[in-house]
């Protein structure tokens, strides 16, 4: 079921009605929102539910089990069979196909190999999202981080909570299990908020990011030796534009669905383009899967507390797995790559001493420049995440040296575009201006003006719903 | 203190209720166009019904007038992904002719969706409309074979006809859910 679709809405006014009758029962309330959560993601596949259940029980009995163990080392085994069986279940669904099709090559360059039907398994919609749900859930239980003895309601909840399900925000259950713990106060809906994160989200997604899809995008990375430099430079802003768009559209109605069903989610972008270093980046971009990361692989990984190079060996293994998270294929390892490459650049431009790099880092125009910088790395990035494979990547690459002209700067393709990348650096105390304003508005008309923007947004949009980017990883 | 003020859970149900009547006014043809896109079954059914039905009793208040206008609009702006409905509407504004640009009537009669300016109940019993004489008024299909019990009746249906049936969706999703095609 995507965010964008009548069956969504139906769906959503159904629950949040139903769940704000039962709020004053926490149990029955719970319980309910379990059930609508496992609707939810059946709406996709039936036949996934039984992994969706069996992940979140067997989070919550090892989270359990780890909060009952006095042994440090008991805790240990337990919270290393948990992982193992997660990323078990991670590997077995997403990476199996990649891992057999390179070692079928490597042995091909050895001998000759033997004709297998390589396996494939149906990638379960947002496996990447909710076995990383429970891993934390397990890792919060180990670390002492939940204060109270985990309920197995409340852990399949957590992992399985619907606005979240498919593609984050990743939250922690630190954050979210405490909130379980006591019935809704409808007092604190701040309904004005969500509903302009909700028609936010949607601008994002149905106007922003499936126009400059269809109408740039697509058609370029479907046939870059089609198109000449203009054409080649505007889709790689418009996928800059695009997955920036995707991805916070989505995650605006997540928190905005939450916030209506009275629950907490944390912000997951902050105007990422506008970051002046790579370092700054991954504080801006999918924030809760970037400390994720740091919280639970680089950090354990010995973080910064060692040598320069091992400092650096231990970002890259982490930008390479998290690029491995996002999809298993190499280009996907080099988009990792990269940032992880740049990560380790910017550390080493950051500990010159030389008093004149020490005074050009702190000026406004190096500020600008880095900006300017940092931006095209990251689009640089963006072309091997986007493209299905290496030719197309380097194809599209090696057109930016082609004369040609910008054939697919339409006016509404621009629009989308400059909205999209500007849109980031709009200015919170606006959107908090216009939720003030909205306060005073009779409560009705209040709705009514939500249902005009949405009307607005569907003329606006192209025909059809295109699924979020993130929904396949 | 008004400022401060948090919403309460009878605001929140207001919201709900000026939002569902707001959306229900201006996208009664768009809920009628959904449910009958859905895919073939009891749901599908009621869907159609209950659209149907809140399109009947909205219809006469002409509120769909700013849809077409604002797709018209946004047509001549070239902002449809649509090229025959970009050149039909620059076309008619050239002419000067009050620009509707509709769906191909065929297509919709096919789908059963409603054409612009006429209702899905009017499509169901149509206006009497004088055809040239060489018109064909129906088309002679070979005839199918029987439906034999238990054995399941295939029906082929490709490009435009799959669209129009409302097919492509449900078609889309099981070749998305089916292990051979991934």
């Amino acid at each position: 079921m995507l965010f964008p679709t009548v069956e969504f809405g139906l769906f959503f006014v159904s629950v949040l009605l139903i769940a704000w009758s039962l709020h004053c029962f926490n149990g029955p309330h719970k319980l309910f929102l379990l059930l609508a959560s496992y609707l939810f993601y059946g709406f996709w596949n039936w036949s996934y539910v039984p992994l969706l259940f069996c992940i979140s029980l067997f989070s919550g009995l090892i989270a359990q089990r780890i909060q009952a163990s006095s042994s440090q080392r008991l805790r240990k085994i337990w919270l290393f069979a948990g992982v193992v069986v997660c990323l078990a279940t991670l590997g077995y669904y997403k990476y199996t196909s990649f891992f057999f099709t390179i070692s079928l090559e490597l042995w091909a360059r050895v001998a000759r190999p033997p004709s297998i039907t390589i396996p494939s398994p149906l990638l379960p919609l947002g496996v990447s999202f909710f076995v990383f749900h429970a891993i934390s859930l397990m890792m919060d239980a180990y670390r002492g981080k939940l204060k109270q003895a985990v309920r197995l309601g409340d852990a399949l909840l957590y992992v399985a909570f619907f606005p979240q399900l498919i593609a984050g925000p990743i939250l922690r259950a630190s954050s979210f299990i405490p909130q379980l713990t006591s019935p809704r106060n409808p007092a604190t809906i701040r309904v004005n908020r969500a509903f302009l994160l909700i028609v936010a989200g949607l601008f994002k997604k149905v106007v922003i990011s499936n126009l400059l899809a269809t109408r740039l995008v697509e058609q370029v990375f479907a046939a870059p030796q089609t198109f000449g430099r203009g054409d080649a430079l505007l889709a790689i802003y418009g996928y800059a534009a695009q997955i920036y768009c995707d991805f916070s559209g989505y995650t605006d109605i997540a928190i905005g669905c939450a916030m209506l069903l009275g629950y907490r989610f944390p912000r997951n972008f902050n105007a990422p383009y506008s970051a002046t270093n790579p370092q700054d980046f991954w504080r801006r971009w999918h924030i809760s899967l970037s400390s994720w990361l740091r919280d639970y692989l680089y950090i354990p990984l010995g973080g910064s507390r060692g040598s320069a190079a091992r400092t650096s060996s231990n970002l890259m293994i982490t930008m390479l797995l998290g690029g491995l998270w996002h999809g298993a294929g190499w280009t996907f390892v080099i988009w990792g790559a990269l940032h992880g490459f740049y990560l380790i650049v910017h550390r080493i431009w950051n500990s010159i001493p030389w008093q004149p790099v020490v005074q050009l880092r702190q000026t406004v125009a190096w500020r600008w420049i880095a900006r300017l910088l940092l931006f095209h790395a990251v689009c640089f990035g963006w072309v091997f995440f986007r493209a299905p494979s290496f030719d197309i990547a380097f194809a599209l690459l090696h057109r930016l040296t082609i004369p040609g002209v910008f054939t697919l700067a339409s006016v509404p393709v621009m629009l989308a575009l400059f909205l999209g990348l500007a849109g980031q650096y709009e200015p919170l105390r606006w959107r908090k201006a216009l939720e003030c304003e909205l306060r005073y508005w009779p409560t009705l008309l209040r709705g009514a003006a939500f249902a005009v923007a949405i009307f607005a947004i569907e003329l606006l949009g192209p025909s059809g719903v295109a699924p979020f980017i993130y929904f396949r990883f | 203190m008004r400022a401060l003020k948090y919403n309460s859970l009878s605001q929140l149900v207001t919201v709900i209720v000026g939002f569902t009547i707001t959306i229900l006014l201006l996208e009664s043809e768009a809920l009628l166009r959904w449910a009958q896109r859905l895919e073939v079954g009891e749901a599908a059914n009621i869907a159609v019904q209950t659209t149907g039905e809140l399109h009947r009793v909205l219809q006469p208040l002409h509120i769909e007038w700013a849809r077409r206008e604002g797709l018209a609009d946004l047509d001549r702006l070239g902002w449809s992904d649509d090229p025959a409905r970009r050149q039909a509407a620059q076309r008619m504004d050239a002419s000067g002719a009050s620009v509707h640009i509709q769906p191909c009537a065929a297509m919709a009669a096919t789908a059963g969706l409603p054409v612009p300016g006429r209702s899905a109940v009017t499509l169901l019993h149509p206006a009497r409309i004088p055809l040239s004489p060489s018109t064909p008024t129906s088309t002679l299909l070979p005839p199918l074979a029987a439906v034999t019990k238990g054995q399941p009746r295939v029906v082929a249906l490709a490009g435009d006809s799959m669209m129009a049936v409302g097919l492509s969706d449900p078609k889309g999703r099981w070749f998305k859910s089916s292990p051979r095609n991934q």
